[in-house]
């Protein structure tokens, strides 16, 4: 035991080292950055220092443009993503349950599934315009399959004796599908939500870049018509906040939901 | 008639090319307050009967009947706890009453329940905190919850260690004496089935090959030589 708990007290040290240096990484990028562009080690019109980013930050704030720029990003991806969850998990529920129906979707879905998004943008824009719509079908695409995946694998992986127990208890279909296989799959659920997210985030971003009249995207290739790598390095680093926050928010929603009993000690 | 009533029972599994008949001509019936045990080799269709009786498979042909023409409020033990991962012990013995929402699940049952269980302490734990008796003891109160009047055991006490073997078979003796419910237990130990039961039937490749009526008074003590010829009659129709 006292060997076992000499051990342990290592792993935590090493642990909390760890998440030192962790937390430490962009502190000391940013310092890095400070310094190497007042020393000169590149050209401030190609990357521009923190300070002069940050007054650029200030500025679109206080100007609300890059308010108005998130809110245009973040409403697609609201709109897009609840619509393509909705779609995933009924039909990964259906397709988990009913298995003839994935065999009869899977080859049409893996054709899908290999397209990146973004190689339709083209054909989008021929189709939709520049309008929200196109958009609103790239964050369809990418979300679709990361949630639709992971909900059919939590859906098939669940346990038959649990689902046994229902029955035997005298719950009808409806029942055994809401109490039973739904939480039991609500990991796999929220695991592919969470990369379901990420995906979105990103594909969207892209679609800005290519085609669109407001949103984080649409301002960084505005910003470099502009020949303002400041205002680009505001939007990246806007773009890489919002997406950490979202993924941050899923993790904690999934730990809530998912991390049953695991502070526990065992009997 | 009597309360529970089983009728040429079979049932057939298709087996690769061929069929598999797991039990072949099962008749037995059971008052209310009765206690058999299905005893039997690996196999034998112990198991199955009990799926037929709790409407988890469909025989394939013979009755099932209840003299009152309902089926009755079942209650079911598993060899394995079976407990509900996400679900604390508490809300995993009122899970019979989960789809009638929160406001009408039996709390103060579940908590008298776990009480006489020894694992009120527990109610608030999940199964991954548990060791494999108090989770078979919370199974047992999940049972017990839904007020069953058929209880079935599908060798609640396989997978225990010795101790906690006698302290759950005590434990369920005293619930049957002070509840008087019907049960159905399955179990490949003879000497638990006949400490427990007041009938046992002997099941041989889906087939009862022998019916033995105990008129022993509980406890029941193993050194009692009316236990051991009881015992000795059982295994030697098993081992035939």
């Amino acid at each position: 035991m006292i060997l076992l708990g000499k051990y342990a007290g290592k792993a935590t040290r090493a642990a909390a080292f760890l998440w030192n240096i962790g937390a430490a990484i962009p502190i000391i990028v940013l310092i890095l950055w400070q310094w190497g562009s007042k020393s000169g080690w590149w050209s401030a019109f190609l990357l521009p220092g923190p300070t002069v980013v940050m007054k650029s930050f200030i500025s679109l704030l206080a100007t609300g443009e890059l308010a108005e720029n998130i809110c245009a990003s973040i409403l697609r991806i609201l709109k897009g993503f609840s619509f393509s969850a909705l779609v995933a998990l009924a039909t990964a529920f259906a397709c988990g349950i009913y298995r003839p129906m994935l065999r009869a979707l899977s080859p049409t879905f893996e054709f899908i599934r290999h397209i990146p998004p973004m190689a339709t943008i083209p054909m989008l824009i021929l189709w939709f315009g520049i309008g929200e719509a196109s958009k609103l079908v790239i964050i369809v695409m990418a979300t679709f399959f990361p949630i639709f995946l992971n909900t059919v694998q939590g859906v098939i992986q669940c346990d038959k004796r649990l689902v046994e127990v229902a029955r035997a208890f005298g719950y009808s279909r409806a029942q055994e599908l809401r109490y039973v296989i739904f939480p039991s799959a609500l990991p796999y659920v929220l695991t592919g939500m969470r990369l379901g997210l990420g995906y979105s985030w990103r594909s969207l971003i892209a679609a800005e870049l290519v085609a669109a009249s407001s949103g984080l995207g649409y301002m960084i290739l505005d910003a470099e018509q502009l020949s303002r790598p400041d205002v680009i390095m505001v939007g990246i680093l806007t773009i890489g906040c919002l997406g950490s926050l979202m993924d941050v928010s899923l993790s904690c929603l999934t730990t809530r939901f998912t991390s049953y009993g695991k502070k526990d000690g065992v009997v | 008639m009597a309360w529970f009533e089983v009728s040429k029972l079979r049932k057939e599994y298709p087996l690769g090319e061929s069929v598999k008949v797991a039990l072949r001509d099962f008749s037995l019936s059971a008052e209310r307050g009765d206690f058999v045990s299905i005893i039997g080799r690996s196999g034998s269709g112990k198991t199955t009967f009990l799926r037929l009786v709790a409407g988890l498979s469909s025989q394939t042909s013979g009755e099932i009947k209840y003299s009152d023409g309902r089926k009755p409020r079942i209650g079911m033990v598993f060899q394995e706890p079976r407990l509900m991962p996400w679900l604390t012990v508490e809300e995993n013995v009122v899970f019979p009453y989960k789809p009638l929402g929160r406001k009408n699940l039996p709390l103060k049952r579940a908590r008298a329940l776990l009480e006489m269980l020894g694992i009120l302490d527990y109610k608030d734990a999940y199964p991954s905190a548990l060791s494999g008796g108090m989770a078979q003891r919370a199974a047992l109160g999940r049972a017990l919850c839904r007020e069953p009047e058929l209880i079935l055991m599908d060798e609640p006490l396989g997978a225990l260690d010795y101790f906690t073997r006698n302290a759950l078979r005590e434990e369920i003796l005293n619930l049957y004496m002070t509840e008087a419910k019907t049960i159905l237990f399955v179990t490949h130990d003879v000497d638990e089935a006949v400490a427990m039961s007041r009938r046992i039937v002997v099941l041989d490749e889906g087939e009862i090959v022998c019916r033995v009526k105990i008129d022993l008074d509980y406890p029941r003590k193993r050194t009692d030589p009316a236990f051991a010829a009881i015992v000795e009659q059982l295994l030697v129709s098993i081992a035939r």
